[in-house]
């Protein structure tokens, strides 16, 4: 009895290095960096917001930042920015969009980007060769305040050929990521938060990178 | 109420009834939406790299409730005045 519950830790730990150390099947190796910056703005950011009178959807096109990970053990090296400028969202109405930038909503003057910097993997899941599923936590910057914010991310690899070529040169990574934030948390409070735009806004990153750039 | 009065009324009615089918009909937006999202076709290689379709702006009139509630006091107002006109006036 006593054998089993010594090993038990033992077992775990095996089991938490096996689970966490599920890579992408790759030729590559060591660390390597995929960067966002797209000119052609094809990558998106989307955000919902549901109230029981309106539903608002927006994008931003304008999504930047780079990545980087070792191929054989993604848990642990995981690292990265992803940003937005707060200028480039967009509502599908023009006075809502200004509305938005204005101090009383998003002050995008004096808080000119919307980031998440990922701080570590808590798991990985193999769903195919090239693609994993990963539960990340990060760091969600908006309006000026930090929260840490946990985020469902499914990364998918595709090495240089004919086809990645029409997109983009270089290897491709495919990232889409969906969480929710709530705008209080962030310093963000409105007369008509709640009832007109909701305080939980639901997020969706969708953003392909290359590793020439 | 006369005939004219009646046909004024009639008139209202239908052109408020118009007004909120139309809004009904585009989409029951609390705002007007001078833009609407539409989803542009995948990518063979954005599907491989296991991204949802992509959506864009494009300039789209779609009438809101705003619009529409405006547009319903322009009609009853209208519809005010011209009952008021169409009054019979008895000879004194």
């Amino acid at each position: 009895m006593l054998k089993i519950a010594v090993n038990i830790p033992c077992i775990l730990f095996l089991f938490s290095i096996t689970i966490l150390s599920q890579g992408l099947e790759s030729n590559a190796s060591g660390t390597k960096t995929f960067s966002f910056y797209d000119k052609q703005q094809k990558n998106q950011m989307t955000f919902t917001s549901i109230t029981a009178l309106d539903e608002v959807d927006g994008t931003s096109n304008d999504v930047s930042g780079q990545i980087s990970f070792d191929f054989n053990n993604i848990a642990s090296t995981l690292k990265g920015k992803i940003s937005i400028t707060t200028s480039s969202l967009r509502t599908g109405i023009d006075k809502r969009d200004k509305d938005l930038m204005e101090s009383k909503w998003l002050d995008a003057g004096k808080y000119p980007v919307i980031s998440y910097i990922i701080d570590s993997v808590t798991a990985v899941k193999k769903i195919s060769e090239n693609k994993l599923e990963l539960d990340v936590i990060g760091t969600f910057n908006l309006h000026g305040e930090n929260k840490e914010i946990p985020v469902q991310a499914t990364i998918t690899y595709l090495k240089e050929n004919s086809m990645t070529e029409k997109r983009e040169p270089g290897d491709l990574i495919g990232v889409s990521a969906n969480f929710k934030i709530a705008l209080t948390d962030f310093g963000v409070d409105n007369m008509i938060l709640g009832t007109r735009v909701a305080n939980n806004i639901s997020i969706g990153v969708n953003i392909v990178g290359t590793d020439k750039f | 109420m006369n005939k004219k009065q009646k046909i004024t009324l009639l008139s209202g009615v239908v052109f408020m009834l118009f007004a909120f089918a139309d809004w009904a009909v585009q989409g029951f937006h609390l705002f007007t939406h001078e833009r609407i999202l539409v989803q542009i076709p995948q990518s063979d290689i954005n599907k491989m790299l296991g991204q949802p379709p992509r959506y864009n702006w494009v300039n789209h009139f779609a009438l809101g409730l705003d619009y529409t509630l405006s547009a319903a006091a322009v009609i009853i107002i209208i519809s005010a005045i011209l009952f008021f006109l169409f009054k019979t006036r008895k000879a004194i």
